[in-house]
C-alpha cells in the first residue's frame, strides 16, 4: 500500500496545470491507441477493405471447400469384378456413387489401408428407393428407359431378384401345385430346404404372404411392365 | 519514442518563451525551463511570434509555469507509457497482418487459387440433354450433399422441372420437392391433371453461369463477382442479403439461405447459388450433380484441354444456350426439347 503510495506521489501532477497536461496526454495517447486498433481491426475484419486489398481471397475458400464425392473410376482399383459386370450391362454409364451415395470418405481410407477401408468406411448397399427413382412409370420419362409400377411389381425388395450390376433378373419360380388344403409354405420348403439362387433370399421364418407375394402363379414383371 | 513525445510537449513551453519578447535568447538558458529544454528540440524554439502576439491574456509570468513544466515533465511517464501502448498497437497490428492476409504487398506474386490451376486457360463448358433426362433427382440430390444446401426443397442450387404440353397446347410445369425425390407418374402442376399429353420432357436447371450476368451488376456492395474463368461466386462475408440477385435472375438460380441452418457458407441470410463445383474443378474432378447422373444428360469438361471429351461433344451434337434473347451471355448449353421450348 505505502509503495503504491509512493509511486503515486512520484508520478502525481503537482499543480493543476500538470493536472490537466496530465489528463490531456492520457486522453490523447488513448485517442492514438484506440485509432490504431481500429484501423488495423478495420483492415483485418471489414470484408470490403479486405476484398480490395486481397481480392482472390474469396475465390480461393470456394476453392478450398471440401469434396464428398470422389470421381467413380477410382472404385474399379479394388472392386474388380463388379466393375466387370457393370461395364457388360445396360448400367454400363452409370457411375458407382449413383446408387452407393458420395464415397470419397471410403476412397480415401482405401487409399491409405484397403482392408481397413472396408472395416471402418462402409459403403452402403442401395435401397429399393434407388431404383424406384429411375424406374418408376412417370411422365417425360424416355421410352428407352424400363419402367414399372412399384405397386404392381413384386413387392419385394428390388435386389433379391435383380443383380443391380449385370442387370440380370432372377426370377422367382412360380407355384405350380394347386395351394388348397396344404399346410405352411416351409413345412415343406423350409428355411433350409429352398435353393435360393440370389444371396439376397430372404431367409428364417417367413409367411405365406410372404412367399407368395413373389411366387404366386400370375406375377411376374411382364404382367405389370408398362410399355410407354 | 522522443520524436512522438516532442510535438506534444512542447505546446507549453512557447508560452513562457514569448512571454517576455526582451528576453527570447536568456529563456533557454533560465535555471527555471532547463527542464523544458531538455525536452524541447532546438529548431522547436523559434516560434512564429505574430501567432502569439494575441495571446497576451492568458500569459502567464515564467516563474508561475515552472511547476507546471515540473508536472508536465512527471506526467512525461505517464505520455511514456501511453507512447508504448501506441506503439505496441502498431506493432500488433504488423503481428495480426502476418496472420491475415488482408496486408498483401503489391510486390507479392499473385498466387494462383489452387496449385497448378490457371483459370485463365480454362473454358468450362456445361452441356444438359433434357431428351436423355430421367428425373430421377440424383442431381438434386447430391448436389445437396455435396455443398451443404439447406434441406427445404425451396433451396436448390439445381432442380429438375418436368415441362408438360397437352393437346390443348397448354404448358404445365412442376418440380415437386425440386425433384429431389423424382417424380410422380403424372404432373401435379394445378390444372394439368387428367389432360390428354401431347409432348413432355424433363429440364434440369442450374446456374447458367452468364458471361454477363445482372446479379453482379446489380449488387450494391459488389458481394457477387465473376472469377477469372467465369464462374459466378457469392462472398458470404460482403453480402448484406438485400436479395436483389434473386429477383434479378432470369433463370431463378438464385435463393437465400436460411436462418439457423447449415448453410454452403454457414453464413445464414445471404445470397447462394450454384457454383458449378467450384471445389471440384478446379481439382480435376467434375461437378457433383454432373458425376452421379446415371444417363450422362450432364456433360462437362474445359473445351480448351485437348484430352476432355466435351469439345468434341460440342462439335458432334451442336448445343445452344437456353433463352440466350434475354441477354445475359448464357453459358449452360442445351440439347433437346428445351431448346424449341425455349
Amino acid at each position: 500500500m505505502t509503495r503504491i503510495r509512493r509511486l503515486w506521489n512520484t508520478v502525481r501532477p503537482r499543480t493543476r496545470r500538470g493536472a490537466v497536461l496530465s489528463v490531456a496526454l492520457i486522453g490523447a495517447g488513448a485517442l492514438v491507441l484506440s485509432g490504431v486498433l481500429f484501423a488495423g481491426a478495420a483492415i483485418a475484419w471489414s470484408p470490403y477493405l479486405d476484398f480490395s486489398i486481397n481480392p482472390e481471397a474469396n475465390a480461393k475458400q470456394w476453392a478450398a471447400l471440401s469434396m464428398s464425392f470422389d470421381d467413380s473410376g477410382v472404385c474399379a482399383k479394388c472392386h474388380e469384378p463388379q466393375t466387370a459386370k457393370l461395364l457388360a450391362a445396360p448400367h454400363q454409364n452409370i457411375g458407382c456413387q449413383s446408387c452407393h451415395g458420395a464415397l470419397l470418405e471410403h476412397s480415401t481410407a482405401a487409399a491409405e489401408d484397403a482392408q481397413n477401408a472396408i472395416a471402418t468406411v462402409k459403403v452402403a448397399v442401395p435401397t429399393d428407393e434407388v431404383c424406384i427413382r429411375c424406374h418408376a412409370q412417370a411422365l417425360a420419362r424416355p421410352a428407352s428407359l424400363k419402367q414399372i409400377v412399384p405397386t404392381q411389381h413384386y413387392v419385394s425388395q428390388c435386389l433379391q431378384c435383380h443383380d443391380p450390376h449385370s442387370g440380370i433378373a432372377n426370377r422367382p419360380p412360380v407355384v405350380e401345385h394347386p395351394l388348397a388344403n396344404l399346410p405352411n409354405c416351409l413345412t415343406c420348403h423350409g428355411p433350409e430346404g429352398f435353393k435360393a439362387r440370389n444371396q439376397r433370399h430372404p431367409s428364417g421364418v417367413l409367411t405365406d404372404n410372404e412367399c407368395l407375394d413373389c411366387h404366386a402363379a400370375g406375377r411376374g414383371p411382364e404382367d405389370t411392365q408398362v410399355t410407354p | 519514442m522522443t520524436e512522438k513525445l516532442n510535438p506534444a510537449d512542447a505546446e507549453p513551453t512557447p508560452t513562457p518563451v514569448v512571454a517576455q519578447p526582451d528576453a527570447v535568447e536568456p529563456a533557454a538558458e533560465a535555471p527555471e525551463a532547463a527542464e523544458a529544454a531538455a525536452v524541447v528540440p532546438a529548431d522547436a524554439e523559434p516560434m512564429p511570434a505574430p501567432a502569439m502576439a494575441p495571446a497576451d491574456a492568458v500569459l502567464v509570468p515564467l516563474e508561475q509555469l515552472a511547476p507546471a513544466i515540473a508536472a508536465a515533465s512527471v506526467s512525461r511517464r505517464a505520455f511514456l507509457g501511453f507512447g508504448l501502448a501506441v506503439a505496441g498497437g502498431v506493432v500488433g497490428a504488423g503481428v495480426l497482418a502476418q496472420y491475415f492476409p488482408v496486408f498483401a504487398s503489391a510486390g507479392d506474386e499473385v498466387a494462383p487459387i489452387v496449385p497448378n490451376y490457371n483459370p485463365a486457360t480454362k473454358a468450362w463448358t456445361f452441356v444438359v440433354d433434357s431428351a436423355s433426362c430421367i428425373g430421377c433427382g440424383l442431381c438434386v440430390v447430391a448436389c445437396k450433399e455435396e455443398n451443404h444446401v439447406p434441406e427445404p426443397a425451396e433451396y436448390a442450387r439445381t432442380w429438375i422441372e418436368r415441362h408438360v404440353t397437352t393437346t390443348d397446347g397448354q404448358l404445365y410445369i412442376d418440380s415437386p420437392e425440386a425433384g429431389i425425390n423424382g417424380f410422380p407418374k403424372d404432373s401435379t402442376a394445378p390444372g394439368a391433371a387428367g389432360k390428354a399429353v401431347k409432348s413432355s420432357y424433363f429440364q434440369p436447371r442450374l446456374c447458367m453461369q452468364c458471361a454477363e450476368p445482372p446479379c453482379v451488376g446489380v449488387c450494391p456492395v459488389s458481394a457477387t463477382y465473376q472469377t477469372e474463368d467465369g464462374i459466378v461466386l457469392v462472398d458470404a462475408r460482403r453480402c448484406i442479403g438485400c436479395g436483389y440477385c434473386v429477383t434479378s435472375c432470369p433463370y431463378g438460380a438464385r435463393y437465400l439461405t436460411p436462418a439457423g441452418e447449415d448453410t454452403p457458407s454457414d453464413t445464414p441470410g445471404v445470397a447462394d447459388k450454384c457454383t458449378w463445383c467450384y471445389h471440384r474443378i478446379n481439382k480435376g474432378q467434375k461437378p457433383a450433380c454432373v458425376e452421379i447422373c446415371p444417363v450422362k444428360s450432364r456433360q462437362f469438361g474445359d473445351a480448351n484441354d485437348p484430352a476432355d471429351p466435351i469439345a468434341a461433344i460440342v462439335k458432334a451434337t451442336n448445343p445452344a444456350p437456353f433463352h440466350p434473347e434475354w441477354g445475359t451471355k448464357p453459358r449452360v448449353l442445351y440439347l433437346g426439347p428445351a431448346l424449341e421450348e425455349a
